[in-house]
């Protein structure tokens, strides 16, 4: 049989077609097998993520050429060793490592390690070829496989033979990232470890300072209310001795002993707030009180002191300021009486000038300034910037001519601020100062309670009077002050006394109670009286204290005493509140 | 006056038997399912260069640890297109060995190319490039646009000659001067029209200016960094008197150490006796 020419061609052309087709399915199905791997599940640990990568690319290898087994051997950097890291069949083990170890042996693995495309060689263990093929990055290499194929002369095509390196090429490179990954992950690890370190360590350190800071103005107010009893004593003796008979030269030096004991009482009381501001143990109260009379008043108790150096102090009221605020006046009246002083203080003649005016502000809030302007001497600008600093003065030359501490100012504004508000100050040299407060007072739901009027203190009562006071000096000064208003006075030294006292003799009319005592305190003493079934559980008692805060009197009030006043005791004082609890006489 | 790079290479070469050597080889690399035996068959019918390959695979450049006794052998062991490279690398100098010059010493032209085949080839190492061989080719073949110039272009090739060795240039840039491009030009031409890798048509073109290259920069970068160092050891010369300029990005590029480049001189300087009498030792 013939067959035409053209029907040959075309039968030619049919198979080189087929052929092709061929291929192209063979490198399709080769690139599919190829693109899987290297893919890994997040979240496992190195070890599982390694065997992983080993078996994907294994079997990879096994799908695109006639393998029969796969080995991986990956270099142990620490005892320089390729030991076998994972194989397939697994029961195969021993024969690949007989396998690689006599490729070790002729070299060929130390030639493959080298180069970076599949090694053939003749099996040395068997009849077959091991295919050896570098695990490597451009880092070094990183380990060996090892391909066992039964055929001692394979068909491995070219393209073939280029998969296999892309496999094991991006496997090499998933194991290294695998490894820097874990490597990471342990450097974040020990990282977040000496953060945490550092924190603790700074969050120790600074609660230490602070701790310290509190102990620091705790101790200074703990000072200052010890100096503050002896203080009384000595203000106390001192008008004690002027009450006496003396000679006029005497009587000078008695009321120098006054003068000068209030002064540093002065200074004990500016430590005490400031100590207390920096502890934050400060409040300011909320009360409907009445501006015009406060501010008056604060300014007639300056009146003698600017008199008495030859300048006039006035105050001026502005129309439209309102007539009940609500807000703290203790604290208003301090840092005004601070201010006025100071400008007194700082004015050698002239005058100062107290000018309150209202401010506009929203609905409910009623801003007033308070504006204390002088003739003094007058501050440079770099002075006037450091005034409101604590511990600071004009200069240190200041403060040997004129005497403080340098925390009235900085009271002043922390006052000021602790109220809401703002305090600024301008100078010149020479031309006087003047001090601005403002105050954002609240507008009062209800009137104020009108301003104490300052009834004149009656000068004798009738009574039997209980004194509790632990401080020797403090008894005799009360003892004489309440004599002198015509009372009977017993002492009891602490609260058990107190008690023991109302137990023998139950015919006493007020308890002047001290509140720091030793043994049984003022309060414990209290709520022993009231928790008592006798008929003098109701006598009146009042509080005899040197803490000024509003928390202390609430306390006084809680534990069952009926007034408040406050350490040292002045004469007038006293006669105002206990003329509240027994008859004139 | 030749016009363009390709007006050189027109029937440049006289191939004879080679050719159809070379047209096989090429069929059998266009051909991703031919195999060892299949290459090996095709080199087999050229005794000589048979020959050749074994004495490079045989030699301490490689250093396989036994005997290599056939090509089939050698491609399981060295890598199939590494070794169809070097099997046209080979060949292709086969074609020029009888250039009839009296301007330029072919042997010594040869020596230049292979040191700076083997510098190619060790940057490449160090950079575990797949194909170290492709590397080694693409040195030996930079400059072989150069004794086309001479051949075709004898009159221009001579005044530029003159011209560069009195004017102290680089002859590369007489020749742009003279002719409108130089040899890399005419190389990458004749490596075109014989359908070579474009990573060996690029390297060519590009081997002293590699910052133009875009398809292939670190392979250019580094035969530009070969021939730079082939010029500096002075193993042979392809005509050029003076060192080319080096293009510090080529460095860059390459990432290669500078601790380790007197290693890699002395390693080409060794292995460039093994290669000399490898390939072009007479054949047995």
């Amino acid at each position: 049989m013939t067959i035409p020419l053209g029907e040959l061609d075309r039968a030619t052309a049919d198979a080189a077609a087929e052929a092709a087709r061929a291929m192209n399915r063979w490198l399709l199905d080769a690139l599919d097998h190829v693109a899987s791997v290297g893919i890994v599940q997040p979240g496992h640990d190195i070890e599982s993520g390694r065997d992983d990568l080993l078996a994907q690319a294994g079997a990879a290898l096994t799908r695109i050429c006639p393998i029969s087994g796969s080995a991986f051997f990956l270099l142990d950097p620490d005892a320089t060793d390729f030991p076998l890291a994972w194989c397939d069949p697994a029961d195969r083990r021993d024969e690949f490592v007989a396998e690689i170890d006599a490729q070790i042996a002729n070299g060929v693995f130390a030639w493959a390690l080298q180069t970076n495309h599949p090694v053939l060689v003749p099996a040395a263990t068997t009849g077959g070829t091991s295919l050896l093929h570098a695990l490597a990055t451009r880092n070094g290499p990183m380990g060996l496989y090892l391909g066992t194929i039964a055929d001692r002369s394979p068909y491995i095509p070219d393209g073939c033979q280029k998969l296999i390196s892309i496999v094991l090429t991006s496997c090499a490179t998933n194991l290294r990232s695998e490894e820097l990954r874990a490597e990471l992950k342990r450097i974040n690890k020990g990282l977040e470890a000496a953060i945490e370190q550092r924190t603790t360590e700074l969050r120790q350190a600074r609660d230490a300072a602070f701790r310290a800071a509190q102990v620091k103005s705790e101790f200074l107010a703990n000072m200052s209310h010890e100096i503050r009893t002896p203080m009384n004593a000595v203000l106390g003796t001192a008008a004690m001795l002027m009450d006496t008979e003396l000679a006029a030269d005497q009587r000078a030096l008695a009321e120098t002993i006054e003068r000068s004991g209030r002064d540093l009482l002065a200074i004990i009381n500016d430590i005490l707030d400031f100590s207390k501001l920096e502890a934050g143990k400060l409040r300011v109260e909320s009360i409907p009180f009445e501006l015009a009379p406060t501010v008056t008043a604060v300014v007639d108790l300056l009146t003698a002191k600017a008199e008495a150096k030859g300048i006039r102090l006035r105050a001026k009221i502005a129309d439209g300021t309102p007539r009940e605020v609500l807000g703290d006046p203790g604290r208003l009246r301090q840092v005004l009486t601070n201010l006025i002083d100071n400008a007194i203080k700082f004015t050698h003649e002239g005058f100062v000038m107290v000018h309150v005016a209202p401010e506009p502000g929203p609905p409910d809030v009623h801003p007033v300034t308070f504006t204390i302007r002088d003739s003094g001497i007058g501050m440079t600008p770099e002075q006037l910037a450091r005034i409101f600093e604590k511990f600071t003065q004009a200069d240190t030359s200041t403060t040997r001519k004129y005497g403080g501490t340098g925390l009235g100012l900085t009271i002043c504004r922390q006052l000021t601020e602790l109220m809401g508000g703002a305090i600024s100050a301008s100078s010149e040299p020479g031309n006087g100062s003047a001090f601005t407060v403002l105050v954002p007072f609240k507008a009062p739901a209800e009137p104020a309670a009108p301003a104490e009027p300052q009834v004149p203190a009656p000068t004798r009562l009738t009574g039997r009077v209980l004194l509790a006071e632990d401080y020797p000096a403090n008894q005799k000064i009360a003892r004489w002050m309440l004599e002198r208003l015509g009372l009977e006075v017993v002492i009891a030294p602490d609260g058990k006394e107190v008690l023991a006292a109302l137990a023998t003799d139950a015919r006493f009319d007020l308890i002047l109670m001290d509140c720091q005592m030793p043994e049984m305190d003022g309060y414990d003493a209290t709520r022993a009286v009231r928790a008592s079934e006798a008929a003098w559980h109701q006598i009146p008692i009042i509080a005899m204290t040197a803490a000024a805060l509003a928390s202390d009197r609430d306390r006084c009030f809680a534990s069952g005493m009926n007034d408040y006043i406050s350490k040292p005791v002045q004469q007038e004082e006293l006669a105002r509140v206990l003329a509240r609890w027994l008859p004139a006489a | 006056m030749p016009r363009r790079p390709e007006d050189l290479i027109r029937g440049a070469i006289e191939v004879g038997t080679i050719q159809s050597m070379y047209e096989r080889l090429l069929q059998v690399i266009d051909h991703p399912l031919s195999s060892a035996s299949d290459v090996g068959r095709v080199i087999a019918e050229d005794p000589g260069l048979t020959a050749r390959l074994l004495r490079l695979v045989n030699s301490p450049i490689y250093g396989f640890p036994s005997r290599i006794d056939t090509v089939t052998q050698a491609i399981s062991i060295v890598g199939m297109s590494q070794l169809r490279d070097l099997a046209i690398g080979t060949s292709f100098m086969r074609l020029f060995s009888n250039v009839p010059s009296h301007l330029v010493d072919m042997d010594s032209f040869w020596r230049h190319s292979i040191a700076c085949g083997l510098a190619a080839r060790q940057l490449a190492a160090h950079r575990r490039e797949a194909n170290v061989e492709r590397f080694f080719v693409a040195g030996l073949l930079h400059d072989i646009g150069r004794p086309i110039i001479f051949l075709k272009a004898p009159l221009e090739a001579a005044s530029a000659l003159l011209e560069a060795s009195r004017s102290r240039q680089p002859l590369y840039t007489v020749e742009q001067k003279l002719l409108g491009f130089h040899h890399g030009a005419v190389g990458a031409a004749l490596l075109e029209r014989w359908r070579l890798p474009g990573m060996l048509v690029e390297a060519t073109a590009c081997h002293h200016a590699p910052r133009i290259a875009t398809r292939f920069p670190a392979e250019t970068a580094i035969v530009h960094l070969a021939d730079v160092f082939a010029n500096a050891l002075a193993l042979g010369s392809s005509g050029e008197h003076l060192i080319p300029s080096f293009e510090p990005t080529a460095w860059d590029l390459v990432e290669f150490p500078p601790s380790g480049l007197a290693g890699l001189l002395k390693q080409v300087e060794v292995q460039f006796v093994h290669a000399v009498n490898a390939i072009m030792g007479q054949e047995h």
